[in-house]
């Protein structure tokens, strides 16, 4: 990898801590990425992703007036703006319930705190290496919860591609260019 | 199969990845891009000049916080405010080089987690809290200013080694699952 190869992908950081959100800045920019917004809150979050269109949010869990589940639950409306923008939730957390709740809000990816720069690079290559499919059903729309290298050996009942919505993301791609 | 249940199936999307487009080359394709890694951190290396002084920033917060929680009561703002500095602290010290503080911390946001509804905390235990949770706060300062990083430092070993049996003992014996 050069170190431009990210050059041309937008990120949005989202963390209360100010030394944190600066940390993730500096790895970022060693991987060569040159778009990086950040903002402070969930809700400041949610009004950059809207505005600035990225295609890569890396948000923290535990954050004020939104926190990272709240804000991941707003995005993944099917109807809204970006509802397949690719989520990498940071957290401190070991709890399996805190983790359950943050998937079934519909993050993409994890990164556990500490964080380190390989695990970083490892959750944004998966991201656009190996994109997980998304799912709809009534309780339910995010990437796909299953682990994307073991099969589901049970009767398939799911009707795959959904058209109408694979078109959102195509709109949601262009409208971010 | 009912028309009702058929409406309840899940759907399969699977939208174009457009990342992959703007992202030259990620890695060899058999692994992490190690020179990218190392770039990341050389670039925290030199951010680490800021170091001391975040984590002295941060270290003074949890004191703060943890002064209003004696003011205002654990149940309000301020103690979720001590838990936030706390589990900050846990995501950042090892960063900042400072594993044992992100040990400490971690043990204090455990004794959070165990407590449940704050509101229904009897007052002794509340207080026997207050009291650990200091144990806790001084043991952050002490390891800060005297640079003991990790349990490669005796005095660390054996400061990590009794907090983390005093506060195994209130948990079993105040706050059981």
């Amino acid at each position: 990898m050069d170190r431009s190869a990210f050059e041309a992908l937008s990120f949005v950081v989202a963390d209360d801590n100010g030394h944190m959100r600066q940390i993730l800045r500096a790895i970022l920019h060693a991987l060569g990425a040159r778009n990086i917004r950040d903002a402070e809150d969930g809700a400041k979050a949610l009004e950059l992703i809207e505005s600035y269109m990225p295609d890569i949010l890396i948000t923290d869990l535990k954050m004020p007036i939104l926190d990272g589940i709240e804000l991941t639950r707003l995005i993944r409306n099917p109807k809204g703006r970006m509802p397949f923008l690719p989520i990498i939730m940071l957290t401190g957390y070991t709890e399996r319930w805190r983790i359950n709740d943050a998937r079934d809000a519909g993050v993409t990816e994890f990164l556990a705190k500490p964080i380190s720069s390989k695990a970083l690079l490892d959750r944004i290559q998966m991201t656009v290496d190996n994109p997980r499919p998304f799912v709809q059903s009534k309780d339910y729309f995010g990437p796909c919860r299953r682990r994307q290298n073991s099969p589901f050996k049970g009767e398939g009942r799911r009707k795959s591609d959904n058209r109408e919505l694979i078109k959102l993301a195509s709109d949601q791609h262009y409208l971010a260019d | 199969m009912a028309g009702s249940e058929k409406k309840t199936r899940a759907q399969v999307i699977n939208p174009p990845n457009f990342l992959k487009s703007k992202v030259r080359i990620t890695g060899s394709g058999d692994g992490i891009d190690m020179a990218a890694v190392e770039r990341a951190e050389k670039a925290i290396s030199h951010l680490s000049v800021e170091f001391d002084g975040w984590l002295r920033d941060e270290v003074e917060r949890l004191f703060e916080t943890r002064k209003r929680v004696d003011e205002e009561g654990i149940t309000g703002q301020a103690g979720q405010d001590f838990f936030r500095v706390a589990h900050d602290l846990k995501g950042q010290a090892t960063t900042f080089g400072y594993p044992l503080i992100t040990e400490t911390c971690a043990s204090l946001c455990t004794m959070f987690d165990k407590l449940g509804n704050l509101n229904d905390l009897p007052d002794d235990v509340s207080a026997k809290f207050k009291l650990l949770a200091d144990h806790h706060v001084d043991t952050v300062r002490a390891l800060m200013t005297q640079k003991v990083k990790d349990r490669e430092h005796p005095v660390g070993a054996k400061l990590a080694i009794e907090l983390n049996s005093v506060t195994q003992q209130f948990i079993s014996r105040y706050l059981p699952e």
